[in-house]
């Protein structure tokens, strides 16, 4: 009896021992192996200056101004862009993308197949979508079409799209979306990312296949132009849907470079610009354009339209320029030039803010005279 | 002791046919028995090394004030060919007082600078950069590629169209806040420089350089064109520049302290030959340095003064007895005798007790300091030499002004019988009385506690923005400021690098950790700006995806990083693949900030060093700062306590009584605790030019209450009371203890001019230490004297008839 006590004490002993070097051993190799956690999952870091990082997109939620940008970083103002302050955000990706249908609800679109969601103007936000589980859905929904239509050569391929994105991992970025209203709206992105929502969210549906993009080029941006859904991107991608959304078709533009921006007249006519200060207008829903005379081939990256009708358009060099007949004249607007802007977006009477390189600015526009070289 | 007891051994001789050549210890008559070989021989060796001493360089290298030991300057040692980034760079830039620099005549002059600059010796032309290099392009993306071309046209004609054009290729250039500033009204000439001069093929010669540049700079300067000149070469050559006014202040030191010598003394005689036989120590100094291989850097420049000064006191003690010797009426070569014999051993030790002061900063391993350690010993060996040994000789020709040793002597005669007593000895005489010792401790501790409190405050390292070298308000920190100002450009990098496996060093799990402290340590105040291969990544994905800003982020995908490494920037990663390196640029060099950048990468690198990627500290400027600073603050306490320990030792040792040991330190700590609340309060740091001198000060500081103590003890043993002890101490020693104080603190006050800023800071400290000890001795040691040594009266008289006469005490010199 008392042998057996020991041995057990002894036993007890030994697998103390033993827990605590595993668990010794577990945290050490934790330590060892963690350190940060990689980006996706790495809530954005709170960042001195955060409004005068690398931001690529700039909107308004009511009448609050949200930037977003690098590692997750998103900043809001609430005073006309005069001071800024950083949100809660879940991920570090950069975000390329954001847009608030109404003053609460609002979506933001990044990289590793990111798509964020707030409910409260933009104070803090969670991940609806991200790569990984982006390419399962577009598998899932692959081979649910191919079991509805075996042997169809379309859904083959898709299956094998589909395939390839899982394998590749979460390194696709969406790079834009639009939201018609606060349930129904797109994400778009590199080599034909496209998913669309009906329920605000809660289900992303992989929408590839209802796009005539064969060659998977990269959609730059999206916009709903009364009845019209516009898409450009990559080699001169234009795409249109007049069907709510059902189907895109592609459409010929005269120009075979990229197209990184689309803006929009209250009239319905649009503009798209894009490589070398390209940039085109379009009354007629995209069946004709005409050439837009930008003074500086240098790639236009924005274009915003102005509550006094003016088209501004920015480009890489950080200069601004302006039309206030629809395009059909452009000038330089005489401020000194931002560093490389990404986004433009109008708040109150006479003043742009610019998204970029190195942030966001404030550049006041004289209520257009002649404007001309600086 | 009266002048009656020390007569009694030492007999007045009046001519030296009375006198026993045999008497004395047996030095003294190897030299004074000689005395015409021992000149002959002196002379012989101060030939040799006064023509020694012209091979002497002048050398204002930094290399020797790095810690070499600690483990960052061994891992930057380590990685230095691999750090490329790290380049040794002079940026010029070309402000216009006109609206902008897009004008004609502007852009002509640029153009001349230009040119002129990239066939100066030493440039790696290359990668000279300006808006006139061809390197300097515009880029733009196309539907095939990129286009590029160069910013100043080929057709540049200089009318008003071409610089139009020239103004739009900088705007599509990226160049804006680079090469041309935000403002427009400036531009850079970017000047990187080769470790050798390509045309002669010796290394670059900072001085000839920094004249080049100089010409430059007068050549092109005008109403309309201003031009500013950094970078680390320029530092250089701007001190070894300023190295020159060292004989402006030698000479200033050496006409000072004759004065001040010959005011008291009025003798010219015996002014000279000390002032000469002080410069033949420092000639030897030299002459020996430049036999050893040392070059003169602008910290050991500050020996030879020291050298001076310490040999100019201790001439004082030598003048002080031949004076009163010969005034009763002694033979010049029997006074030159008795006073070698009185202070030949006391002087040594005095001299030892100041080479405790130099050997104990031999503890600091930092080379220019155990330098400094080494050359000062070298000098105070000499002095004995020539101060203990020379100088009697060399008076024992001449002899002194006789009206001038009658007067010292009566002077002190006076002095002591009461029969004019001297206001100032009365006064100081005070503080032996309970009452105004109570008040002088008391208000002594009161500094002592606010000392301390201060003294919390004290910063490690260099405080100054810009090149911490030269003064604040010096023509280079001036341009340094206008570059930092306009283009950011801070000249404090400090460098993490990241150890690899060859070729692994673009795996994505590493960049992304490497990503990630950089982001880190961009939050961290003090770091402006960052760069390395996840910064270069994340830039030139975009300009891959056709320049769109859109694709700013870190690729995942393993083939893009690999070729994006191929188009990284020079230095951010090495040739064999298994170093990356990420430059922090900071605010400033403050210990502050430096300690809040390290502990960032150390916290980092123990959580995310793998088996693939080590993340160590640190090179460029601020990663050797944040060494030196660590080595510094290490030393500065290892310091003091071998410092102490000296001195308690040495004081126990003479004394033999611990209550006489508090009496001589204490003042000595006060001094120290309040030289470091003055360091706070003038705004100066410990770093590798301040770090010796508390320990120069206690150790050359201790002479004076050594002195003091032991000529007071000495009284007390004869049953004399502390007043009168102190009272008499001050007549035969006061006036040499002041001398003594104003010698030493004049001839290093002179480098508180010095154009370098460490000079200055080292000049005005030892100046503080040197005057406030010799007031400490003055004030605070009697005070603690009436406390601590009256009880013990009774024991010390007992002592006195064990230990040694109290002659040796005498007149130690200090």
């Amino acid at each position: 009896m008392r042998k057996k006590t020991r041995w057990i004490r002894l036993a007890g002993r030994v697998s103390l021992m033993a827990a605590g070097a595993l668990l010794a051993i577990g945290i050490g190799c934790a330590a060892w192996a963690e350190g940060v956690t990689d980006l996706p999952d790495r809530p954005a870091v709170k960042t001195r200056g955060a409004e005068h990082t690398t931001l690529l997109d700039v909107t308004m939620a009511g009448s609050r101004l949200v930037a977003v940008g690098e590692r997750g970083i998103v900043v809001l103002s609430d005073d006309d862009g005069r001071s800024w302050r950083q949100a809660k955000v879940p991920t570090s990706v950069s975000l390329t993308s954001v847009r608030f249908p109404s003053p609460r609800m609002g979506w933001a679109t990044g990289h590793g197949g990111t798509v964020l969601h707030t409910e409260d103007g933009g104070e803090t936000w969670t991940r609806q979508l991200e790569g990984k589980r982006m390419a399962q859905l577009a598998l899932e929904s692959a081979r649910a079409k191919l079991a509805a239509k075996p042997g169809n050569a379309l859904a083959e391929r898709s299956v094998a799209n589909a395939e390839r994105l899982v394998a590749d991992g979460p390194d696709k970025p969406f790079l834009a979306l639009e939201f018609a209203d606060e349930k129904t709206g797109y994400v778009v992105g590199a080599y034909n990312l496209i998913f669309r929502t009906e329920d605000g969210g809660r289900n992303w549906i992989p929408w590839l296949d209802h796009v005539d993009n064969p060659k998977g080029m990269h959609i730059y941006a999206i916009r709903t132009v009364g009845k019209a859904t516009y898409m450009i991107g990559e080699q001169g991608l234009f795409l249109r849907s007049l069907d709510g959304g059902r189907s895109f078709q592609r459409l010929e533009t005269p120009y075979k470079g990229t197209y990184f921006a689309i803006g929009a007249l209250p009239s319905g006519e649009i503009v798209i610009a894009g490589l070398r200060g390209n940039a085109y207008r379009s009354v007629d829903q995209g069946k004709t354009f005409a050439k837009v005379d930008v003074p500086f081939p240098v790639t236009i990256g924005a274009v915003t339209t102005f509550s006094d009708g003016r088209l501004i358009f920015a480009n890489q060099a950080g200069q601004l320029f302006q039309s206030k007949d629809g395009g059909r004249s452009v000038e330089q607007v005489a401020v000194p030039p931002v560093p490389p802007v990404a986004a433009l977006t109008q708040v109150g009477q006479g003043l742009l803010i610019t998204a970029g390189a190195a942030g966001v600015f404030r550049v006041p526009l004289e209520k257009a005279k002649n404007g001309g070289v600086r | 002791m009266t002048p009656k007891a020390s007569q009694k051994i030492q007999p007045v001789v009046s001519t030296i046919e009375e006198f026993d050549r045999n008497s004395g210890s047996l030095i003294e008559r190897a030299f004074f028995n000689h005395r015409r070989l021992f000149l002959a021989v002196c002379l012989a060796i101060t030939v040799v090394l006064g023509f020694s001493m012209t091979n002497l360089k002048l050398n204002a290298s930094f290399e020797k004030t790095i810690p070499t030991h600690h483990p960052y300057v061994a891992n930057y040692l380590k990685h230095k060919n691999d750090l490329g980034g790290l380049g040794n760079v002079v940026r010029l830039a070309v402000e216009t007082t006109g609206p902008s620099i897009y004008d004609k005549e502007y852009l002509a002059t640029l153009q001349k600078i230009s040119d002129e600059i990239f066939l100066m010796p030493g440039v790696e032309r290359a990668y000279v950069k300006s808006l006139w290099t061809p390197s300097t392009m515009w880029r733009g993306v196309t539907e095939e590629g990129f286009e590029a071309g160069p910013v100043i046209p080929n057709d540049y004609d200089g009318s008003s169209e071409s610089v139009a054009q020239v103004r739009r290729n900088v705007d599509r250039s990226g160049e804006l806040g680079t090469l041309v500033a935000l403002n427009s009204k400036s531009s850079i000439v970017y000047v990187p420089l080769l470790p050798n001069d390509a045309d002669s093929n010796r290394p670059l010669d900072y001085g000839k350089l920094s004249r080049q540049l100089e010409q430059i700079r007068d050549k092109y300067q005008s109403p309309t064109v201003k031009i500013h000149i950094t970078g680390f070469a320029k530092v250089l050559g701007d001190l070894i520049g300023a190295l020159r006014w060292f004989l402006l202040f030698f000479a200033a030191a050496i006409l000072i302290d004759a004065g001040l010598r010959q005011y008291y003394i009025r003798c010219w005689r015996s002014t000279g030959l000390m002032v000469a036989c002080s410069l033949i120590a420092v000639v030897w100094q030299l002459g020996l340095l430049a036999l050893l291989g040392y070059e003169l850097d602008p910290y050991s420049i500050l020996v030879p003064f020291l050298i001076f000064s310490i040999g100019m006191s201790h001439g004082s003690q030598k003048m002080n007895g031949i004076m009163q010797d010969i005034g009763r009426g002694t033979h010049r070569v029997v006074a030159a005798r008795y006073t070698f014999r009185r202070l030949f051993l006391p002087g040594l030790t005095a001299l030892l007790a100041d080479a405790v002061g130099f050997i104990v900063l031999l503890a600091i391993r930092i080379q220019v300091i155990q330098d400094l350690a080494v050359t000062s010993s070298i000098g105070v060996a000499i002095l004995i030499f020539t101060n203990l040994i020379l100088l009697p000789i060399c008076l024992s020709f001449t002899g002194v002004n006789g009206e001038a040793a009658l007067r010292s002597l009566s002077q002190e005669k006076a002095e002591c019988t009461g029969a004019q007593k001297n206001w100032f000895w009365r006064f100081l005489d005070l503080f032996t009385r309970r009452k105004w010792a109570a008040v002088a401790i008391a208000v002594c501790a009161v500094m002592a506690a606010g000392g301390l409190i201060v003294r919390e405050n004290l910063k490690i390292g260099d405080l100054d923005p810009g090149a911490p070298e030269l003064r604040p308000t010096s023509r280079y920190n001036r341009d340094n400021a206008f570059l930092n100002a306009n283009y950011g450009a801070s000249s404090d990098v400090l460098a993490v690098m990241v150890e690899t496996p060859d070729g692994a060093c673009t795996k994505y799990d590493t960049l992304m950790r490497l990503d990630a402290l950089e982001w880190a340590l961009r939050q961290v105040p003090g770091v402006e700006s960052t760069n390395s291969l996840a910064l270069s990544s994340r830039q030139i994905f975009g300009a891959y995806s056709e320049g769109s800003m859109k694709w700013y982020d870190l690729p995942r995908n393993q083939d893009i990083l690999n070729t994006i490494a191929v188009n990284g920037p020079r230095g951010v990663y090495n040739e064999t693949g298994n170093l990356l390196t990420l430059y922090v640029y900071l605010s400033d060099h403050k210990a502050d900030t430096l300690t809040r950048v390290v502990n960032t990468v150390e916290t980092f690198a123990a959580e995310n060093d793998t088996k693939d990627a080590k993340f160590i500290l640190g090179a460029g400027t601020a990663g050797i700062d944040a060494a030196t600073n660590i080595v510094v603050k290490k030393a500065t306490h290892e310091m003091l306590y071998w410092v102490y320990g000296a001195v308690i030792l040495l004081c126990f040792i003479t004394f033999r009584s611990w209550r006489a040991v508090v009496v001589a330190v204490l003042p000595l700590m006060l001094t120290s605790i309040l030289c470091e609340a003055l360091m706070v309060w003038l705004g100066m740091g410990v770093k590798v030019a301040t770090l010796p001198v508390i320990a120069l000060g206690v150790g050359i500081g201790v002479d004076y209450a050594l002195y003091i103590v032991s000529v007071v003890l000495g009284h007390l043993k004869a049953g004399e009371s502390l007043s009168t002890s102190y009272y008499n101490t001050l007549c035969f020693t006061g006036r040499v203890v002041v001398l003594t104080g104003l010698t030493l603190a004049f001839g290093v006050a002179t480098w508180a001019f010095s154009p370098i800023k460490f000079q200055a800071d080292v000049g005005v400290l030892l100046v503080f230490m040197f005057v406030w000890n010799m007031l400490g001795a003055l004030i605070l040691l009697p005070a603690l004297a009436t406390f601590l040594l009256l009880p013990q009266k009774k024991a010390m008289s007992l002592a006195a008839r064990e230990t040694e006469p109290v002659e040796a005490a005498e007149e130690v010199p200090i």
